[in-house]
């Protein structure tokens, strides 16, 4: 039985999708009702719907022998978990953005507005800029706007809320897209199960290609 | 019914398990002090598996730590000069964080330390301990060996950034092929050279299998040779299933080289078993012998213990002040076999089978 953690909303569904296409479907998953698990005892394969951000969590104990999870989740809490696919999908990426026509003052410690303070450490870390992380969890376009931050470290989908705000990206920290994780214990176990439906995903993502 | 099994906790069953597992195996109990001193830790941080250690000043003022690790303190203790092989294991308290939390733990450690001139039968009897361990918890076990030397050969080759290097490890511990191909596809190196970094770490599985198609893909080298007299010493050891070749077992190389390995059990969701070859560690400790050895995470297997007794006791015994040979009475009981509480009020957060008043149990006279 492979039981896989899905991320609730528009980007779980999707992948959902994908994995119905490959064979793996399960009556049910796409009802809007309150059941939590599905399984299909036949094809061997069980699904839940958790919070995005948690997805990581329940494959790294092992609730979940895969999930589906953003590089930017992954990069957070850089969970100890084997990461092999990489869907394509919903993708978007890091960035530093700041007040239209920003520039940094090297001077003084910069200070960062973000939901992601790990990935903003490392990011600036390896530059060798000192920083003040302010953690937020969410409206981070706020912080700059009210001068209680000179950037944000933020995920940028389309530029929208930014242009909206008369904020721009500064520099992009890195790609993101859903990948596919796996519990090290877990693929250990059902390694061919899982290596099989990469194999069809793989197929399918060359196909919608 | 009582037993010595429904008493212990499953902690401290597998410790006498794997205890008597390596005794027979000749090797001898390593017992340490609660307390080192923290320069040793200091001196060596990346070793540990979480930086934070508890510290206090002794009463002369030096600065001890409550021992986070036991492999440094045997290493420390090891004389270099001896020729023969140390063979030792532990079965100790260490306290370290865990799961990126902030709070201290106790944890129940065991493990083994081989040191001295090791040779390829060295080394395949401590992975034969590993999996014997593996093999006393569990039916369904699997062991995943790597050699580091191989992939960090063909790192060294390479002229590019320790960063880029660092960048490729991760990818390869992470079994994540699509960045691994990103960071290869931006560098400037051979393509042979990528390639072969691709292969090993694509390839993993059944030992023989791997070994035989590293060759198909002309990676060569004693590593490869080492590896596969060694599984061969295992497989004749009667070990046919649950060692496979993973080269995503990674270990931190400043301490490590050579054979590295994770075991893994069904129904734990991390590894049990975690070991290798640390020759590294003991240059850095100023010897010059080599050492191997493994720890086995006991905490990990709490969750694993068989299922839950239905009752905390078997018989409540209910007395009161008139009651006469209370003790006496509960102890026809207990040579009975069961086991029972003495209360004289029915306790509200214990599950019992039955309830008994003194006053109807009967002694023969």
């Amino acid at each position: 039985m492979l039981s896989v953690a899905l991320p609730k909303g528009r980007l779980g569904e999707k992948v959902y999708m994908m994995f119905e296409k490959a064979g793996f479907g399960c009556p049910g998953v796409m009802d809007n009702n309150r059941k939590l698990i599905f399984t299909d005892e036949e094809k061997g394969i069980s699904f839940f719907w958790v919070k995005p951000s948690d997805v990581a969590i329940y494959v790294e104990r092992g609730a979940a022998d895969i999930g589906i999870c953003g590089k930017d989740i992954i990069n957070e809490y850089e969970p100890d978990v084997y990461e092999l696919l990489d869907l394509n999908m919903g993708k978007c990426r890091m960035c530093v953005a700041a007040k239209k026509g920003y520039r940094d003052d090297q001077d003084r410690t910069l200070i960062v507005a973000t939901k992601f303070s790990n990935c903003a450490q490392k990011y600036y870390s390896a530059l060798g800029r000192d920083i003040d992380i302010i953690h937020l969890n969410g409206s981070i376009e706020l912080a700059p706007i009210l001068n209680m931050s000179d950037v944000i470290f933020d995920i940028v989908e389309t530029g929208t809320t930014l242009k909206e705000n008369n904020l721009e990206v500064v520099s992009t920290a890195f790609p993101i897209s859903a990948r596919l994780i796996a519990n090290k214990a877990g693929y250990a176990f059902k390694t061919d199960e899982v290596n099989s439906l990469i194999e069809k995903l793989t197929d399918i993502m060359g196909e919608q290609k | 019914m009582l037993n010595e099994k429904s008493v212990m906790r499953s902690e401290e069953l597998f410790s006498i398990r794997l205890r008597s597992v390596f005794q027979k195996f000749g090797y001898q109990r390593y017992k340490m002090s609660r307390f080192e001193e923290y320069d040793i830790y200091a001196k060596n941080k990346d070793f540990l598996i979480s930086e934070n250690v508890i510290t206090f000043p002794d009463s002369k003022g030096r600065l001890m730590a409550l021992k986070p690790d036991v492999t440094l303190s045997i290493v420390r203790s090891f004389n270099d000069r001896t020729s023969e092989v140390q063979k030792l294991y532990y079965d100790e308290k260490v306290y370290r964080t865990v799961h990126n939390s902030a709070d201290f733990k106790e944890i129940t450690q065991l493990g083994l330390e081989c040191i001295g001139d090791i040779d390829e039968i060295s080394i395949s009897e401590v992975l034969v301990l590993a999996l014997k361990s593996l093999q006393e918890i569990s039916d369904e076990y699997i062991l995943n060996i790597s050699d580091i030397d191989i992939i960090s050969k063909e790192l060294s080759r390479l002229d590019v950034p320790e960063d880029t290097k660092k960048e490729i490890l991760k990818a390869v511990g992470d079994k994540n092929f699509h960045e691994l191909s990103m960071v290869l596809s931006s560098m400037e190196a051979e393509p042979e050279q990528k390639r072969r970094i691709e292969v090993i770490a694509k390839t993993s599985g059944e030992p023989e299998a791997v070994i035989s198609s590293l060759r198909n893909e002309g990676i060569t080298g004693v590593e490869l040779d080492i590896l596969e007299r060694i599984i061969k010493e295992i497989r004749s050891a009667g070990f046919s299933k649950g060692v496979k070749i993973d080269f995503s077992v990674l270990s931190n190389t400043s301490y490590y080289n050579g054979v590295v390995f994770n075991g893994y059990v069904s129904g734990v969701s991390g590894k049990v078993i975690s070991g290798g070859r640390y020759d590294k560690l003991l240059q850095k400790m100023g010897k010059k012998k080599k050492a191997i050895g493994f720890a086995i995470y006991l905490d990990e297997l709490e969750r694993l213990s068989d299922e839950k007794p239905m009752y905390d006791v078997d018989t409540v015994l209910l007395y009161n002040e008139n009651d006469t040979d209370v003790t006496l009475k509960a102890k026809k009981l207990m040579d009975e076999g069961q086991s029972v509480l003495l209360s004289r009020t029915v306790p509200e957060n214990r599950r019992y089978r039955k309830i008994v008043k003194a006053e109807d149990v009967l002694l023969e006279v």
